[in-house]
């Protein structure tokens, strides 16, 4: 075979890929979150009065879980490395840090002609396709089996790129704690990644997440990802309702239904570091999902093309034979 | 009968595809960023990890199709093949390696997650691993021959 035929079966093979199956694995790769073993959960943001008892919860349940950094923090290269230290301030409880894994995010805006305050409890969305998960080079960003996305603390170097390909920036560094101080502290990592595990301990168990139990007004519930999503679209539909997080990043396991269009939420909000917006945040690794397939059927087309050449080859000596004869 | 059993130009290709790889791949990790890299003009892309992955993506496409050919062409020969040689068996052995590790890792992306989630990482380190272990034996390895010579 030679370069142009090479080109000519690798073009037609792409081309072969790229169109129907770009529909098949889109579906395929959904097959786990339609499976039934997926929980979500559903915020009913109507009923929500800010009252933070969720998030206190939240500390108390996991305030063992929280860094323990020993200081002074090892000496970091290049100095533009930076540490990132929370510590001493364990009680910010008006964004996410590694300490806070979740917080009320007020926004105020006019419905007709009213003005309406909406609270929205915030944390990791729990997405279906998580690129913290996917993209994290050490494997220390991991996606349950029942739907809910976890770092784990012992692993995690602290590198931080969970934070920068998840689109509401959830995942918080402390410096000065876990695996990397064990490694090459001056020069690689920068401590670990914390976030809502979504109780992981006590949901596996059969228990609910605490922020869910403690709640008095009984705002969040959880079940199986494709009841959630009927109940919250028969919510959306009696009270008029928006909804956030079915389809945001290619669907989460968070859905939240508000009063309001979360257009509007999203303009009246307060967003920056660790306070997370409302954008309609697009499906990042859905981007990449006509790639991997390319990437799985390659050595199938490669292996085609190598038989080709043989064959033709077999048949180039036949025709000589012939020729001879 | 070509007197190449891999014509030179799907070598290249391999290689190039390799090192691309090794880039793109070290472009996973944090590092280009922090060590100014990226801040090279013309290589910001370095420290976009959407970028990076979607190339190193790509690049599996190039290596994995050579590498199939390789395999046709090398089972095609039936008895006739000449025989490896250890450092030929050693690029089948790493190439084949990081070739399975990385389309575990796509398909525990996608549709077929065959890894529990508390142990993808040995599949994670095992890859970053070979791929180490790669660069090591084309650094010391790289010149030498695959195939024997010939059996007479
Ligand atoms: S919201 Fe961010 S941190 Fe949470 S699962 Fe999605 S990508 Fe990961
Ligand atoms: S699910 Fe658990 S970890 Fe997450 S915010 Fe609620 S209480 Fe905190
Ligand atoms: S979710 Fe419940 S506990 Fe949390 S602030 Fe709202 S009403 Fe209070």
């Amino acid at each position: 075979m030679n370069r142009r035929a090479f080109l000519k079966t690798l073009g037609t093979g792409a081309g072969v890929l790229a169109a129907p199956t770009a529909a098949t694995t889109l579906l395929a790769r959904d097959a786990a979150a339609a499976s039934g073993e997926q929980l979500a959960t559903l915020y009913d943001l109507s009923k929500c009065i800010g009252c933070g008892a969720c998030v206190e919860a939240c500390r108390e349940a996991h305030a063992s879980d929280y860094p323990q950094p020993k200081k002074p923090f090892p000496k970091m290269y290049p100095a533009r490395v930076k540490a990132e230290d929370f510590s001493d301030k364990r009680d910010i409880d008006d964004r996410l840090t590694p300490y806070n894994w979740l917080f009320i995010q007020s926004a105020t805006v006019t419905r007709d002609g009213a003005p309406v305050t909406v609270n929205m409890p915030r944390r990791c969305m729990h997405c279906v396709h998580p690129p913290c998960v996917e993209l994290c080079p050490w494997g220390s960003a991991v996606r349950y089996d029942n739907g809910a996305v976890g770092i784990d603390p012992t692993i995690c170097l602290g590198g931080a790129k969970c934070r920068t390909v998840c689109p509401w920036g959830v995942p918080q560094r402390q410096t000065g704690v876990g695996l990397y101080l064990d490694l090459l502290p001056a020069f690689a990592g920068n401590g670990v990644m914390y976030k809502c595990d979504r109780c992981q301990t006590r949901v596996a168990g059969g228990g609910k997440p605490v922020c869910l139990e403690v709640c008095p007004e009984g705002v969040q519930t959880i079940g199986p990802r494709s009841e959630i999503i009927a109940a919250a679209h028969a919510l959306a539909k009696a009270t008029g309702g928006f909804i956030y997080g079915e389809t945001e990043n290619g669907g989460t396991n968070t859905l939240y239904v508000s009063p309001v269009p979360f257009a509007d939420l999203g303009a009246a909000l307060q967003t920056g570091p660790g306070r997370p917006g409302l954008h309609a945040a697009a499906d990042v690794m859905g981007k990449e999902q006509n790639l991997a397939t390319a990437v799985l059927l390659a050595p199938l087309a490669g292996l085609a093309a190598g038989l080709l050449r043989l064959t033709s080859r077999v048949k180039t000596a036949a025709r000589k034979e012939d020729d001879h004869a | 009968m070509p007197k190449e059993r891999f014509p030179r130009w799907q070598k290249r290709l391999l290689l190039f595809a390799a090192l691309g790889l090794a880039l793109t791949g070290m472009g996973q990790m944090p590092i280009f960023s922090r060590y100014y890299i990226a801040d090279i003009p013309g290589l910001g892309w370095l420290g976009d990890y959407e970028i990076t992955a979607a190339l190193h993506l790509a690049l599996a496409v190039v290596l994995l199709f050579v590498l199939g050919m390789f395999v046709a062409g090398w089972l095609g020969k039936g008895e006739g093949r000449p025989r490896l040689t250890a450092a030929g068996w050693q690029r089948v052995v790493l190439y084949g390696a990081l070739a399975v590790t990385g389309l575990v890792r796509v398909l525990q992306n996608g549709a077929l997650p065959l890894v529990e989630p508390l142990a993808v990482r040995y599949l994670d380190w095992t890859h970053l691993g070979l791929a180490m272990g790669l660069l090591v034996f084309a650094v010391s390895q790289g010149r030498k021959e695959s195939l024997r010579r010939s059996r007479g």
